[in-house]
C-alpha cells in the first residue's frame, strides 16, 4: 500500500524491510560502505535485516566473520581511519561486552588522542532479543554503559521509518555510533518514505501534542508511551510525547522545552533505572533550573537480570496498565 | 646481506636521531615541563628503522605505547613530537596524545594504542581498507611479546588470515611485560609458533640487527605485495632502560667512544654499535659520514628540544602551571 503525504511517497513496511532498504540504498550510492556480520550469509541472519545482501552486493562488500567481537571492532576502527564507512552487525548487544576495549579505548578515544586529526565513522548494530525467554545474556539493554562515553553516538530507533532514517545519518556521522535495536519495535509495519534520507541524530522528533505531562520515550517505549497517552486521554490526561531518537546526544532542549509547558515529567526507558535515561534527563531538566508540578515517573525494566520464565519475565518489564495507574495517581 | 653505503649511513642516522631524542628526554624529563609516561625504545631501534625503511608512506601502521621510534622511523615529524611531548596545541597530537599516541596520520602513521594489544585488530581494519583501496599498499601493526598475553593477539592473527588482509604483525619480543619475563608469562613462549598455528606465514629475526631486520621485512613485504596475506615477523629485541620513565641504562652518545668501540667489536646488544660495526667492515670509506652522524645528530635533536622547552615556557607565561615535585621513582 502506498500512501502519500505532502510530496513524498510512502510505503508500508516493517522495520526488517526498512533497515534491509537502507543497507542497500548506502551499498549501491556509496562504495566506501561494507557490511560484516557473525552469519550474515543466514537467510533468517539479525531477523532479516540482512537478508539477500550478500547476492546483490557480493561477499567483499558483505561478508560473513569469525566470532571475535573485539578484533571485528578493531578491523571497523582501522576501515574507519583509513576512510571506508564499515557496518558491524552484532547479533546481541550483550555480545559487544566483549569488544569494549575496541569500543571505549579506541572507536571513541582515535579521534582525541590524534588531536582530532583522525575520524572513525563506524557504524555498530546490535539487538536486545527482548522477550520469548531470551534471559540474562540475551535480552540485555546497555545502551546506557556506551551513552556514558564521550566520542560515541547512541541511537535508539523506534521504528521502521526512524531506523532506516537514523541509520543512514550514522552512515554520514564521522563519530563511531551504535545504533541498538529492541526486538519490539521489529515486525510493526509503518509507511517508510521511499526516498531514504539521513535523519538528524541529536534532534528529537515530536510524536504527540499534550499540555498535562510530558512522555519522554526511546526505542519500543516510545510505542509504549503512545498506548499509555492513548489510555490516558480517555480519562482527560493529554500528553507529549516526544522520541529522543538518540541518548547521546541528547536533545535536552526538546524536553525542557516541552517540560516547560507541562511541568510533569515520564520518562519511558529500555534499560535498568540506576544511571539510565531519566537520570540523565533529570540532570538537564535541573540544571535548566525547571521546576516541575508533580514528582518525576520512571518508566523501566526491573532492576535484576532478566529472567527466562515468561512467568518471571512478565514481571521484569513495565506494563501499560501499572504505568497509567502510575501516571494518574500523580496528574489528578 | 649486501647492504649499500647510503642505505647503511640512513639507517644509523635513524637509530641515532631516535637515541638522541630519547636521551633529550631523559636529560630534559627532571625539568617536569615533559609529564606524563614515557616509555623508551633504546635498545629497540633496529625493529623500527629495519622495518619501516622498507616500507612506504601509504603504508599505513599503528604502534604501541613504546611508539617514539616507529613514530620517528615511519617518517613523523620531529618538531611535531617534541611539541607533543610539552603538551604543546602544536603537537602532532595537538596535546591530547603525549608520548604515548603520536601520529602522524600523512606519514602513515595513524596512531598508538596504549592497550594490549589494541593496535593488531585496528592494523588489520588498515590491511582491510588497503587491499580495497590499493594495488599494493600493506598495514603495519607492532606489538610486544606482552600482547600475546591476551585473547586479541590470537583473534587478530585468525580474522587478518580468514579475510586473507595484508598486515605485517611485528611483534618486538624483550621477553619482558612491564617486568615479568615472557617464561613466566606464556605456557608456549614460542612467538613465531602462535602465528603457524592460523596458518600465519612468520619468521623471527634478531633485533640488534637492523640490516638482518631490514633484509627480512623487506622479503615479507615483498611477497604482501603480491599475495596480499598476513605474516608476523618477530624481533628478538632487548630494552636497555625501564620499562617506563626516562632511565635508560645506556651509555649517552659519544662518537668517539663509539667508533672505538665498534672497531674493538664490544659491542654487546646496541643496536647502533651493531650497525656501525658492519658499516665500517663492510664500507670502510663511510667511517667519516658515521663520525658526523654521530656527532651532528645529538646537537641537532638537543636543539629541537631547547625549542621546545622555550615554546613550553612562553605557554605557560599564560597558563602559569606550576611544575609537580618529581616523584621517587618512574615506577608503575
Amino acid at each position: 500500500m502506498t500512501i502519500t503525504t505532502d510530496s513524498t511517497t510512502h510505503t508500508n513496511c516493517d522495520y526488517a524491510e526498512a533497515m534491509r532498504r537502507a543497507a542497500s540504498h548506502a551499498l549501491a550510492t556509496d562504495s566506501r560502505v561494507f557490511f560484516f556480520a557473525e552469519g550474515i550469509n543466514d537467510p533468517g541472519a539479525y531477523l532479516g535485516t540482512v537478508n539477500g545482501l550478500a547476492e546483490a552486493f557480493g561477499t567483499d562488500r558483505c561478508f560473513d566473520v569469525p566470532n571475535c567481537e573485539d578484533a571485528l571492532t578493531g578491523m571497523g576502527v582501522g576501515a574507519a581511519i583509513s576512510g571506508l564507512r564499515p557496518v558491524f552487525v552484532s547479533l546481541r548487544v550483550d555480545f559487544l561486552m566483549l569488544a569494549m576495549n575496541q569500543i571505549v579505548n579506541h572507536a571513541a578515544r582515535w579521534p582525541s588522542m590524534t588531536g582530532y586529526r583522525s575520524a572513525v565513522p563506524l557504524t555498530i548494530r546490535a539487538l536486545i532479543g527482548k522477550s520469548w525467554g531470551q534471559a540474562a545474556q540475551h535480552a540485555g539493554a546497555l545502551h546506557s554503559l556506551f551513552a556514558n562515553v564521550p566520542g560515541l553516538e547512541v541511537v535508539l530507533p523506534s521504528g521502521a521509518a526512524e531506523g532506516a532514517g537514523l541509520f543512514l545519518a550514522a552512515l554520514e556521522s564521522l563519530r563511531t555510533t551504535l545504533i541498538i535495536e529492541e526486538r519490539g519495535i521489529f515486525g510493526v509495519e509503518e509507511p517508510v518514505p521511499d526516498e531514504l534520507t539521513p535523519l538528524p541524530l541529536g534532534q528529537a522528533r515530536h510524536v504527540r501534542e499534550g499540555g498535562d505531562i510530558t512522555l519522554v520515550g526511546v526505542s519500543s517505549m516510545v510505542g509504549f508511551a503512545k498506548t499509555v497517552a492513548g489510555r490516558l486521554a480517555e480519562r482527560g490526561i493529554s500528553a507529549d510525547i516526544l522520541d529522543l531518537r538518540t541518548i547521546r546526544p541528547l536533545d535536552s532542549d526538546a524536553v525542557c522545552r516541552s517540560v516547560q509547558r507541562t511541568r510533569r515529567l515520564a520518562v519511558f526507558d529500555i534499560g535498568w533505572p540506576c544511571f539510565g535515561v531519566a537520570a540523565e534527563i533529570s540532570r538537564h531538566v535541573l540544571e535548566a533550573g525547571l521546576r516541575l508540578d508533580a514528582p518525576l515517573i520512571s518508566v523501566n525494566r526491573r532492576d535484576e537480570h532478566t529472567p527466562s520464565s515468561c512467568f518471571l519475565e512478565r514481571d521484569h518489564y513495565p506494563t501499560v496498565d501499572e504505568t497509567v495507574v502510575r501516571i494518574e495517581a500523580l496528574v489528578k | 646481506m649486501d647492504i649499500t653505503a647510503e642505505i647503511g649511513l640512513d639507517c644509523l642516522r635513524q637509530m641515532v636521531v631516535i637515541r638522541a631524542v630519547e636521551e633529550a628526554i631523559c636529560e630534559e624529563y627532571p625539568h617536569r615541563n615533559i609529564r606524563g609516561a614515557v616509555h623508551l625504545s633504546i635498545g629497540e631501534e633496529a625493529s623500527a628503522v629495519g622495518v619501516l625503511s622498507t616500507c612506504r608512506a601509504d603504508d599505513k601502521m599503528v604502534s604501541t605505547h613504546r611508539d617514539h621510534a616507529h613514530y620517528l622511523a615511519k617518517g613523523g615529524s620531529l618538531a611535531g613530537m617534541v611539541d607533543e611531548l610539552y603538551g604543546l596545541p602544536t603537537g602532532c597530537s595537538g596535546g591530547h596524545g603525549g608520548s604515548m599516541h603520536l601520529c602522524a596520520p600523512d606519514a602513515g602513521f595513524m596512531g598508538a594504542s596504549a592497550v594490549l594489544p589494541g593496535s593488531m585488530p585496528v592494523a588489520v581494519g588498515l590491511g582491510f581498507a588497503a587491499k580495497r583501496l590499493s594495488k599494493d599498499a600493506i598495514a603495519i601493526a607492532f606489538s610486544g611479546d606482552g600482547a600475546a598475553d591476551e585473547g586479541v593477539f590470537y583473534e587478530a592473527l585468525n580474522l587478518a588470515a580468514i579475510l586473507a588482509v595484508p598486515v605485517l604483525f611485528v611483534c618486538e619480543n624483550n621477553e619482558l611485560s612491564t617486568n615479568t619475563w615472557l617464561r613466566d608469562r606464556q605456557a608456549q613462549p614460542d612467538i613465531a609458533a602462535k602465528a603457524a598455528a592460523f596458518g600465519v606465514g612468520s619468521r623471527r629475526v634478531a633485533g640488534h640487527d637492523v640490516f638482518a631486520v631490514r633484509h627480512a621485512a623487506a622479503e615479507m613485504i615483498a611477497a604482501m605485495r603480491i599475495d596480499r596475506q598476513p605474516a608476523l615477523l618477530e624481533v628478538k629485541v632487548a630494552r636497555l632502560c625501564a620499562h617506563v620513565g626516562p632511565v635508560s641504562k645506556v651509555p649517552a652518545i659519544d662518537a668517539e667512544a663509539m667508533l672505538d668501540a665498534s672497531h674493538r667489536g664490544d659491542i654487546g646488544d646496541d643496536p647502533i654499535l651493531h650497525c656501525l660495526e658492519q658499516l665500517i667492515r663492510k664500507h670502510p670509506e663511510s667511517e667519516a659520514a658515521c663520525l658526523d652522524i654521530l656527532t651532528d645528530v645529538p646537537v641537532t635533536v638537543r636543539a629541537e628540544f631547547r625549542r621546545g622547552h622555550e615554546a613550553f615556557e612562553a605557554h605557560n607565561l599564560v597558563h602559569q602551571l606550576v611544575a609537580p615535585p618529581p616523584p621517587k621513582s618512574y615506577a608503575v
